[in-house]
């Protein structure tokens, strides 16, 4: 009576013990999750402010403690204290801050239709080919302010949604 | 008990009787010095003005249009555009917009623009059945008119229609509940013109295909109970119902709930249940662009300093302060508010020189102890629960205003803050004088900009990740490119050394062609010399 609840109970072990093993391989993931959980604070205008190629990058090197959490100047306070909530650590100053809310704007008479503001822009919100006159999806345009420098003809602005609603007008 | 409660309920900036006499004449249009129009519009759109300084313009002419087609701003007299200005608007008073500022002719202000072509399938009193591609003409004809929602809200009333005949609406209803105390312009208009709305009911109708209208009336409203009733035996597609007085019925959820007996919640619109509604001076207006193929330029108002209502027709565009000037309302900035809106939920303007929009519905001016606006001063929540038992959205107000003091949006969100038709019937009896509508409003505010917020991020994020995925199958495709020539390169080079191992086979035939071309040569040669020597 003894030796078979024993039996029983060491089976029920067993065949426990052999599905977590096979679950935990199956649907393994190779990725933190505090990853996609910072990824998904960061304000994603790809504007490589931090030092990092992106977002994303940055969003691994923060997960990694490899990068502060005050190196993103579009997101802001905001971002840093959300940020310092999630990871349990104190709360710093901006390293350097950015005017939010900025949309590129391309003065399109002067553009020469280089292609390269196209090149740089990480959420391809420049729409144009070789050319010919090139121009932000308003909509779409994160004002990382990636375009504005590798224009050669200086045709790139910045603006603030008052200015782009007077120019839109 | 509820009901008893917010009957008796009045705010105390209302007079008695809120209501104005019966039957005085409406005052025909005031014809003011200039006229602002804003080319900015109630939804926050900025129209682009299609005339120039010192252009002479026809009453009823299009002097702006915006993106949507339906924006549209006519000129409501004859006369000079003077200038185009930074003003602020009904729209944007803590903000100056560009705005056209038209002197009307001294000879003949009202000398009009051809109108808009009439539509003959939706003038009658009966339902008319159009086919798709009709109705697509009309509600494009009917564009022209310019008309947005009278009500408030301003969205505009062809794209409601277009929105209802889409969602196959079956009842349209008529609002006629006045939206808070003091305003009578509603009441006066269907005191005085009630065939009229009638007909632009029926246009409605016909312009939607919908089944049948129901004109929604407030019992304190008896005289223009009395005067649609007895135009109604010829109108057998439109009803009236008759709803008691209270606070707020006038709007839309208020009054689907009082047809279907059910609540509707933020997400749910009228439509969803098959139910349009429109203001009754939309429906004028309406009638005016049927019938009489005007477009929307004039509009009942009423204007109030708390003793005295008026009801006065003014011209879209008319500065406040010759409105109140002609009802001898006198207005000191000093210590009197100017609330355009009613007294409970009205915007405060500090400019009187502003033109009235096509959803101003009222103009109240009060004493400044009299309107609760101050953030600073108020008391502490008392958590006395006063406001729980007048909230017609059957809310917590003191629970909201806690989290929206301390932000927590989710809290708010769970206790459905997005159901606040914001009437202001809790700060009305809040005995700590909370401005509680305010708090909300901004937490709303805050909510929907941050989802806006979320929501680019996401797509900012899909479409720099789109990219990235983009350029790693561009690098693949060119790394595969690049392998390919490399590939036919070799190819290339090792049929060259192929051909190289063969050719010293081809070097020796040559080699013996070179010499046995030149024994031949040698031959030839030598046969000649022999001929030569023959000969000698």
């Amino acid at each position: 009576m003894n030796l078979t609840a024993i039996l029983i109970i060491i089976f029920i072990v067993l065949l426990f013990g052999i599905i977590i093993a096979w679950v935990s391989k199956k649907y393994r993931t190779n990725e933190d999750p505090v990853i996609a959980q910072i990824d998904q604070m960061l304000p994603q205008t790809q504007c490589a402010q931090c030092g990092y190629p992106g977002c994303r990058p940055y969003a691994e090197a923060i997960a990694k403690g490899e990068a502060n959490i005050n190196l993103c100047p579009p997101g802001g306070e905001e971002t840093v204290k959300n940020l310092a909530q999630l990871l349990h650590l104190e709360i710093k100053p901006l390293e350097k801050t950015q005017e939010s809310n900025l949309t590129a704007w391309i003065e399109e008479d002067k553009c020469i239709g280089c292609v390269l503001c196209i090149k740089a822009c990480p959420v391809d919100a420049i729409f144009g080919a070789v050319k010919q006159m090139h121009t932000v999806i308003n909509k779409e345009c994160t004002g990382c302010d990636l375009c504005a420098p590798v224009c050669p003809v200086d045709c790139i602005l910045m603006l603030d949604s008052e200015a782009l609603a007077k120019k839109t007008l | 008990m509820l009901t008893t409660l917010k009957r008796f309920f009045s705010p105390k900036t209302q007079p008695s009787d809120n209501k104005i006499a019966p039957l005085t004449p409406l005052l025909p249009p005031l014809l003011p010095s200039k006229l602002y129009l804003p080319l900015y519009n109630e939804r926050q759109l900025y129209l682009q003005a299609k005339v120039s300084i010192s252009q002479h313009i026809l009453k009823n002419q299009i002097i702006a249009e915006g993106i949507e087609p339906s924006a549209l701003l006519h000129s409501p007299v004859a006369g000079t555009v003077l200038d185009i200005i930074q003003h602020p608007s009904c729209s944007s008073p803590q903000k100056k917009v560009q705005t056209i500022v038209i002197q009307p002719s001294m000879e003949d202000p009202w000398k009009d623009e051809p109108t808009l072509p009439l539509n003959e399938e939706i003038i009658y009193s009966q339902l008319a059945l159009l086919s798709e591609k009709k109705l697509e003409i009309l509600h494009t004809q009917l564009e022209k008119s310019g008309i947005m929602g009278m009500g408030g809200a301003g969205f505009s009333t062809i794209e409601k229609i277009k929105i209802s005949h889409r969602k196959a609406v079956h009842t349209v209803l008529i609002n006629l509940c006045e939206c808070e105390p003091i305003i009578s312009c509603d009441q006066g208009l269907s005191e005085q013109q009630p065939e009229e709305i009638l007909m632009g009911t029926m246009s409605l109708l016909n312009c939607i295909q919908a089944k049948q209208a129901v004109i929604i009336i407030e019992d304190n409203k008896a005289i223009a109970i009395k005067k649609l009733q007895s135009y109604l035996q010829n109108y057998p597609h439109i009803t009236l119902k008759i709803v008691p007085n209270i606070y707020p019925s006038g709007h839309e959820k208020q009054l689907v709930s009082y047809i279907t007996n059910t609540t509707l919640t933020a997400e749910e619109k009228p439509y969803d249940l098959g139910y349009a509604v429109f203001n009754v001076a939309t429906c004028y207006a309406f009638y005016r662009a049927c019938h009489l193929g005007e477009p929307l330029t004039q509009r009942l108002i009423t204007i109030s300093n708390g003793e005295k209502n008026i009801n006065q027709w003014a011209l879209i565009g008319t500065p406040i302060i010759e409105l109140l000037d002609a009802q001898g309302i006198k207005y000191d900035s000093n210590n009197q508010n100017l609330i355009m809106g009613g007294p409970m939920n009205g915007l405060a303007l500090n400019n009187s020189h502003i033109g009235v929009a096509k959803n101003t519905n009222c103009l109240v001016v009060l004493p400044k102890n009299q309107t609760h606006t101050s953030l600073e001063k108020h008391s502490p929540c008392i958590r006395c629960g006063e406001c729980v038992a007048v909230c017609p959205s059957n809310l917590l107000p003191q629970q909201l205003f806690w989290y929206a003091q301390a932000q927590q949006n989710e809290k708010s969100e769970q206790y459905r803050l997005f159901d606040c038709i914001e009437c202001g019937n809790c700060a009305f009896v809040c005995p700590s004088k909370i401005p509680l509508v305010h708090y909300y409003r901004q937490q709303k505010k805050d909510i929907s900009e941050k989802k806006l917020e979320q929501y680019k991020i996401q797509i900012a994020k899909e479409r720099y990740e789109k990219r990235l995925i983009r350029l790693e199958e561009k690098r693949q495709k060119h790394q595969k490119m690049l392998e390919q020539k490399r590939l036919q390169a070799q190819q290339k080079l090792a049929q060259k050394n192929k051909q190289k191992a063969l050719q010293p086979t081809s070097e020796n035939s040559s080699q013996e062609a070179v010499s046995a071309a030149v024994a031949k040569a040698r031959a030839t040669a030598l046969s000649r010399k022999n001929k030569n020597q023959s000969k000698d």
